[in-house]
């Protein structure tokens, strides 16, 4: 009788895994791109399921309500608003160039994947990441709290600006009083 | 409850304070571009040129009162030293150059308005901070306050389809290198266990050979190898850099490669520097093909903004030859070689960039090198300037072209990159050709309708300035000054270099 105990987080982590590595691909293979965001929210609902299994619930919750629960929704409002209809995929050839692209993705992939598995956790850092001693730090939450306010407050701040940023970018992008003219 | 209170103390505000003032001073263009009173192309040219002069004033005083030793605030997220100061000097100071640029081109009412301006000062804001820490989240984000910035001022201000191909694909293609990047911070975390730079050169010692790590560089490597331009990750820079009005093209070319050159300084030859075995090849590789391959593709374009962007990939090359001379042991001439190299390219770009703004001003397009033809007869001051300026981004004497060239192959050939420096000056040779096409172009040839009509700008006191300044740098470090700057570039240096 083997101990389940132990067996019982690798298969937990490789359905995860498979099944996010499955739903990705239907992202970006969907024609329709309201299925293409659906399939995005099993994504992140998924990643939220492989963080819970790594005893990060504090980012399981967030990854659920603020990826899942509200970027993918406002995702699916612009394609609404912008009334997309299915793609026209119209005499696309594949093309050597382009599987000779998908050969070196792949022989890339294979190479980091080989690379990952090759190496052991080497044990540096800052502290045992089992429950029990999370548990002792005062939970998830407050961890990472304390590290967001005090190692990172200056990542912290200027990320508030980037958001900023990025929105003032985009409305000035899809500000509409101008007009397009064709390059010369 | 025993909080560790992050120190926020008055000397982390002044050393900062660049920054935080371009921060505030981006929100208060903002709310002059909602406000009916002060929403105009005066008011916002002021406020840009008055903030970004007091903080080049601020940075060129921190400069000088930062000691040998740089100090590290906020757990390493902020680092005030001399390495940062002089990056954010140079970012400046292109910043400052290019808005006046901007204040005397067509596209002035286009570019000063408060949103616009509000974007490009958080751009700067975020170029400050990548080139002064010690933390590779900071570092990231600042990477992509500038870039997401710079994305839509490509795609705002000319509304043409060249510039909305130009934004959507670098925008697309940076995204992914951005992706990648963060992947190979993630390895060096998962393997270090740091996000700090200084800690990743520590711990690198205790685990050497660990294969995370050597991913991890990897992949920090191609995604600033693909911010820094260099071929095979070169594919955005031409449709970016035509398709951008020509200031900001200016700015990308000058700007974007200080910081991203001072931020590869940081990560590679301080941090990753226990495993420049995996990097180096890599870094080689891609350098040699930039020198190679950019002024190939060089020779055929038609558009000076082109030309520009293949000659900004050759120069990329260079940098990234000097990064890599590290790896027989000889560490002091890399770092000092770099900063030279970009002084030399900011100041000589920047000039040849003032001058064809200046002539697009009359057509309101891009110019093409058939544009060209016959300047010196009508403009001989501009043609002389233009030509010391290709001169110098040849690498002839007695420009400082010449001078930052041989800094960089003196910094290799002691690391013994023989071949790499054989390719680099096989490139040059290349380079040389269609440097001097502008130069016949201008000189040789009569003016005829047929090669294109004449151009005849308006005089501008700006552009005059900034070109015979640029000139005069360039000439003055070319022959009677190289040491003096060469003396910053070491001071600037030691903070990585060690001596």
């Amino acid at each position: 009788m083997p101990d389940f105990s132990l067996i019982l987080p690798h298969v937990v982590f490789h359905t995860f895994a498979l099944l996010i590595t499955i739903v990705s691909i239907c992202v970006v293979a969907a024609r329709h791109p309201v299925k293409s965001a659906v399939f995005l929210v099993v994504d992140l609902f998924l990643l939220a399921g492989l963080y819970a299994s790594l005893d990060s619930h504090f980012v399981a919750a967030i990854q659920i309500l603020v990826y899942a629960g509200a970027i993918v929704v406002l995702f699916l409002f612009v394609i609404m608003l912008l009334n997309l209809q299915q793609e026209q995929l119209k005499g696309v050839k594949f093309t050597v160039v382009e599987a000779g692209a998908l050969l070196i993705t792949l022989i890339g992939f294979l190479v980091v994947m080989f690379t990952t598995m090759s190496g052991k956790p080497t044990g540096l850092g800052e502290g045992s990441l089992d429950v029990a001693a999370i548990e002792a730090a005062g939970g998830n939450t407050q961890v990472v709290a304390m590290k967001l306010l005090t190692n990172f407050i200056w990542p912290f701040e200027l990320a508030s600006m980037l958001i900023l940023m990025a929105m003032v970018a985009a409305i000035v992008i899809a500000k509409k009083d101008k007009k397009v003219v064709p390059a010369a | 409850m025993n909080f560790p209170i992050p120190d926020l103390n008055l000397s982390f505000y002044s050393s900062a304070l660049p920054i935080i003032l371009l921060s505030l001073t981006s929100i208060i263009a903002l709310l002059m571009g909602v406000s009916k009173k002060c929403n105009s192309v005066k008011s916002a040219m002021w406020i840009n040129n008055l903030s970004l002069l007091a903080t080049l004033l601020m940075i060129i005083r921190l400069y000088g009162i930062s000691g040998a030793a740089s100090e590290m605030f906020l757990s390493g997220g902020f680092i005030a030293g001399r390495l940062g100061y002089f990056g954010q000097g140079l970012i400046v100071g292109v910043a400052l150059v290019v808005s006046l640029l901007m204040g005397d081109s067509y596209i002035k009412a286009k570019f000063f308005r408060g949103e616009i301006i509000a974007l490009f000062h958080m751009v700067i804001a975020g170029m400050l901070t990548m080139v002064a820490t010690d933390d590779l989240i900071t570092l990231f984000v600042g990477l992509e306050m500038a870039s997401i910035g710079i994305y839509a001022l490509i795609g705002y201000t000319s509304p043409t389809k060249l510039s909305q191909e130009g934004a959507v694909k670098y925008f697309i293609l940076g995204s992914i290198a951005a992706a990648i990047l963060l992947f190979g911070f993630a390895f060096l975390y998962a393997a270090t266990g740091t996000l700090r730079i200084s800690e990743i050169s520590v711990a690198i010692g205790k685990i050497s050979g660990h294969s995370w790590v050597e991913l991890g560089a990897i992949l920090t490597i191609v995604g600033i190898g693909f911010k820094m331009a260099l071929v095979p990750f070169h594919m955005w820079t031409p449709d970016a850099y035509e398709g951008a009005p020509t200031g900001l093209t200016a700015f990308m070319a000058t700007a974007m490669k200080t910081m991203i050159m001072v931020a590869a300084i940081r990560v590679f030859e301080n941090g990753l520097s226990g495993v420049h075995g995996v990097w180096v090849p890599v870094l080689g590789f891609m350098a040699a093909s930039s020198l190679l391959f950019a002024n190939i593709l060089a020779l055929a374009q038609q558009s000076v903004k082109r030309l520009l962007a293949y000659s900004s990939i050759a120069h990329s090359g260079y940098m990234a030859l000097a990064l890599a001379a590290m790896s027989g042991g000889v560490r002091q001439y890399s770092v000092p070689s770099i900063l030279f190299y970009l002084i030399s390219y900011v100041v000589v770009s920047l000039g040849a960039f003032a001058i064809i703004m200046w002539l697009e001003n009359e057509r309101c397009e891009n110019i093409i090198v058939d544009d060209l033809t016959g300047l010196a007869k009508q403009h001989p001051f501009a043609a002389v300037a233009l030509s010391v300026f290709m001169f110098s981004l040849g690498g002839m004497p007695p420009t400082v072209g010449f001078i930052s060239k041989l800094y960089i192959f003196n910094a290799a050939l002691s690391n013994n990159l023989v071949g790499l420096v054989i390719v680099a000056a096989i490139g040059s040779t290349i380079s040389l050709y269609y440097y001097m096409r502008v130069i016949v172009r201008m000189f040789m040839m009569e003016g005829s309708p047929v090669l294109g009509s004449l151009i005849k700008p308006k005089r501008s006191m700006v552009t005059t300035w900034i070109v015979g300044g640029s000139v005069a740098i360039i000439l003055l470090l070319g022959t009677f000054l190289p040491e003096s700057a060469l003396r910053m570039a070491k001071h600037s240096a030691a903070e990585v270099s060690g001596g």
